[in-house]
């Protein structure tokens, strides 16, 4: 079942951590993340947080709805240069702002801001779109929630309040509002 | 809308996409300042066809395009690594 209400969710608040270098999904994997080298696809964790390959050298941690604030803490405070395993973490948190974007008239409402086509038979569950929304640089990843058509979108965290009149803008056409984050699951 | 072809993302709107310059062999160290002047900053400028990296600006992915300069024509894009095994030295 998907949700017929269109709405938009700061999940800013929430963790999140990448790791970049040459040696990352060797390095994640042995951490126990489930992750493979498939560049723009997201892999669903145990306790529901998500990890998005954005290159073969490149993934971002996404914490569940529910995740505590240093839900990332360990893996990003356990990494020593030492050990030489080519990869480093990247603090998400500090750079990309986090929006949620959920409902059967997300993919027509972010039409008006992304040229990709996000339409759900053409960009299936866990897919990603590293492009361009409303003109700014931005990772799209179709993540759904409770099987509800849930897209995520994150961009320069220094631009988060011009994202988010964008996107309220474009959601004000089909009937979207900002709503709470407890709204993704209930 | 112009499209080009990323390597890692696929077709994108030319928007996307950062010219960055010729591909060009990075001389020997020990060349001469009017060598490495020349590579920093002189470029050949050609009409035609030429190899040239682009950066596709959302995913800071590095590739390189050949390009028809007269009828802004892309002819190819291809990541480094398939470029390079192309044009081994």
């Amino acid at each position: 079942m998907v949700s017929a209400r269109l709405g938009i969710v700061d999940l800013s608040e929430l963790p999140r951590l990448g790791f970049k270098g040459r040696g990352t999904l060797p390095a994640m994997q042995k951490r126990g993340i489930v992750v493979e080298n498939k560049p723009n696809r997201a892999f669903r964790q145990a306790g529901g947080a998500l990890c998005m390959v954005l290159a073969a050298s490149e993934i971002v941690l996404l914490g569940a709805l529910d995740a505590n604030e240093d839900a990332f803490a360990p893996l990003e405070n356990g990494w020593r240069i030492e050990d030489g395993e080519r990869t480093y973490p990247m603090p998400r948190r500090h750079s990309h702002a986090w929006f949620a974007v959920q409902g059967d008239g997300a993919p027509a409402m972010l039409a008006k801001l992304c040229a990709v086509d996000l339409r759900p038979h053409r960009f299936e569950d866990l897919a990603i779109a590293q492009t361009s929304v409303a003109r700014l640089s931005s990772i799209v990843l179709r993540a759904d929630i409770a099987q509800r058509l849930t897209y995520h979108v994150l961009a320069d965290s220094a631009s988060s309040a011009y994202m988010l009149s964008c996107l309220t803008d474009s959601a004000g056409e089909f009937g979207g509002s900002v709503t709470d984050a407890g709204s993704l699951v209930s | 809308m112009k499209i080009m072809n990323c390597p890692l993302n696929g077709p994108r709107n030319i928007q996307e996409f950062v010219w960055i310059g010729d591909v060009k062999r990075t001389p020997d160290p020990s060349c001469t300042d009017r060598e490495w002047t020349d590579y920093l900053f002189i470029e050949d400028n050609l009409a035609g066809e030429v190899d040239e990296w682009w950066v596709h600006a959302p995913s800071n992915n590095w590739f390189i395009a050949r390009r028809n300069r007269l009828t802004d024509e892309i002819l190819w894009t291809k990541s480094p690594a398939e470029y390079f095994a192309d044009h081994a030295p």
